[in-house]
């Protein structure tokens, strides 16, 4: 089996998912959004339903739908990962096979949440998918909203299995991770970083690339940065880091630890009707709005 | 013995800080002898001038478990064979401003070339205070002064402090110790100036660090593994990031056992005597390893490829 990196390249874009004011989901927003993506090559590849795209939110016909339209949407033109992470082992390899069946090129999943599995519950979670397809699973450790941490053992046995290809890790709560994960697994498993403030670090700590959110917006100026990077123009690089890292701050404002509502909102301002998020996350208020506007001028993304 | 004045010290603190450890024998008096052998080993081993700096009596030597006469003959010794080959500053930390001028002036008395300084800690100092001790401590000293961002014993310094501080004259270079990036890059762009930056986070940040603007790091597995702290400075120094980030592994089961069983002294000492090092033992209050933790050395020894 190919690297995953090799399929999926340096910018996967976590797709928002858009919805309605009366909170259905918007799949012909959600085709112009890819449209969108893929014509400014703001992304090398999609994600569907990732935390950006609300999947705790959405129902498994939903989740399916949209894999379906995305597909579609898509036509070819980026490579395209199915978020099919669950709480449970179960509905998530229901969900990946559903992704296989659609002709995904990899899944990515969510270490199983809210239930506090042990790190052999957290391997046969993972096993248990892997084994039960034949698309390449990418791993999702984001300790910070599952509560549990993918511990580096966990992903050296892991890695042995053929078709798990790779992880992505939300730097934020422990950003040197990434080297004792390189440590333990093949120099072909492809690791990425998962917040968007942590794309330079995670570029120097080795990382294949970003699963990058906010790249909705300034997905020309990550590329910038990181093929500056890449080229070893490290000082041009860390200019657009400084001046992208108070908009990704913004996205949190007032104790959020969700970005989701703001970035929905960030996007509404520049012209994708993208709607509120679902309950429970509340929209952003006037004044975030106003604050995130300033970002976006500054930008010069409006 | 004259130190050297704080234009020249900024120039000179680059590269690879060795928090030297201090050696203990088993019934815990100071071996002077070891002292200076270690010393005359890291300088052998390539901690010079233009590569890296000695500093004593730093948290990691056990300056807490040290007397003021001890600490007196620590630095006599260590600069006396250090020779003026390599800098030698001395870490003087106190709970309050008085000690604090004490132990860096009975340094620069014994020859060290700068002296490196937290905020008072145990109470939480308010910036004014901040302000105030280093504007006192610097009036009564000759020496350059490596200032302590502390942020795990004592406060996160504001950056607006940060850069007060930086103005005045003695103030040299900046240890800072925040796991944020973003935060590390602003300080090093406006404070590169007047200070040198340096890395207090470590081996594994060190590649993200010198990005951000650092010219060396700390570290005390550089007691026992110069050369490969000396590697990982210059594969940084070069921007060679994936050199780095294959040498960083090595430090990996090193770094996880100090934040895991939090004893990294204990740990580089026991590493140091295999090696047939001058490390000595520690002193209590601190323990020895356990038994289940002796298992641990021989693996993180195959994983720095240490040999021994």
């Amino acid at each position: 089996m190919k690297a995953l990196s090799e399929t999926l390249k340096h910018i996967i874009v976590p797709l928002v998912t858009p919805f309605t004011q009366d909170g259905e989901l918007n799949y012909e927003e959600a085709k112009t959004l890819v449209d969108h993506l893929i014509g400014k090559s703001y992304c090398d590849s999609i994600l569907v339903a990732g935390t950006t795209g609300e999947f705790h939110a959405l129902t498994n016909a939903e989740r399916i739908e949209l894999f379906t339209v995305v597909k579609e949407a898509a036509a070819g033109r980026a490579a395209l990962v199915a978020g099919t992470g669950a709480g449970s082992t179960r509905e998530a390899l229901l969900l990946t096979r559903e992704a296989e069946k659609l002709g995904y090129d990899a899944v990515m999943v969510v270490s199983p949440y809210y239930c506090k599995p042990t790190q052999e519950g957290i391997y046969r979670h993972f096993e248990t998918i892997a084994r039960g397809t034949s698309l390449p699973v990418m791993l999702y450790n984001i300790p910070l909203f599952s509560g549990v941490n993918i511990n580096p053992e966990t992903v050296a046995r892991l890695s042995k299995i053929e078709n798990v290809g790779g992880i992505k890790d939300e730097l934020g709560l422990n950003p040197t991770q990434m080297t004792e994960y390189s440590l333990v697994t093949p120099e072909d498993f492809s690791i990425y970083n998962g917040d968007d403030i942590m794309t330079l670090c995670g570029l120097v700590q080795g990382a294949a690339g970003t699963v990058s959110g906010g790249s909705h917006l300034v997905g020309d100026k990550i590329r910038n940065m990181m093929e500056l990077f890449l080229s070893g123009k490290n000082e041009k690089a860390l200019q657009i880091h400084l001046a992208l890292d108070p908009f990704f701050k913004a996205l949190c404002p007032n104790g959020r630890v969700n970005p989701i509502p703001v970035l929905k909102a960030a996007l509404e301002i520049a012209g994708h009707p993208v709607g509120p998020c679902r309950l429970p996350l509340d929209p952003a208020t006037a004044q975030e709005r106003e604050q995130i506007e300033k970002h976006l001028s500054r930008l010069e993304v409006i | 013995m004259a130190g050297t004045s704080p234009g020249d010290l900024k120039k000179r603190m680059k590269g690879v800080q060795i928090i030297m450890v201090t050696p203990f024998d088993q019934q815990g008096n100071v071996c002077i002898d070891s002292v200076r052998e270690l010393t005359h080993c890291l300088i052998d081993r390539g901690i010079q001038e233009g590569t890296g700096a000695l500093v004593a009596l730093g948290s990691m030597s056990e300056c807490f478990s040290v007397d003021v006469e001890e600490r007196k003959e620590i630095i006599r010794a260590i600069v006396e064979e250090a020779e003026g080959q390599v800098p030698v500053v001395v870490g003087c930390n106190a709970t309050d401003t008085r000690t604090v001028i004490h132990l860096c002036q009975s340094a620069q008395k014994a020859g060290a070339d700068g002296v490196m300084v937290m905020p008072p800690y145990y109470f939480v100092p308010s910036n004014a205070q901040i302000l105030e001790f280093y504007r006192s401590l610097t009036e009564s000293l000759d020496l350059g002064v490596v200032l302590y961002n502390n942020v795990q014993v004592c406060v996160d310094i504001d950056f607006e402090i940060l850069q007060e501080l930086a103005c005045m004259d003695k103030i040299i270079a900046l240890k800072d110790c925040t796991a944020d990036f973003t935060k590390f890059k602003i300080c090093a762009e406006a404070l590169a100036g007047e200070l040198t930056i340096l890395n207090g986070g470590g081996p594994l940040w060190e590649p993200q660090a010198t990005l951000a603007g650092a010219s060396g790091f700390y570290t005390l597995a550089g007691n026992f593994a110069p050369e490969l702290t000396l590697e990982l400075w210059r594969a940084c120094a070069q921007s060679d990031y994936g050199e780095a980030e294959r040498l960083s592994r090595r430090f990996v089961l090193y770094i996880r056992f100090m934040r895991e069983a939090r004893k990294a002294i204990q740990l580089t000492k026991r590493i140091m005597r295999d090696l047939g090092l001058p490390g000595g033992f520690e002193r209590p209050p601190l323990l020895p390893l356990t038994a289940s933790e002796e298992g641990m050395v021989a693996k993180i020894k195959q994983q720095m490829d240490l040999g021994g």
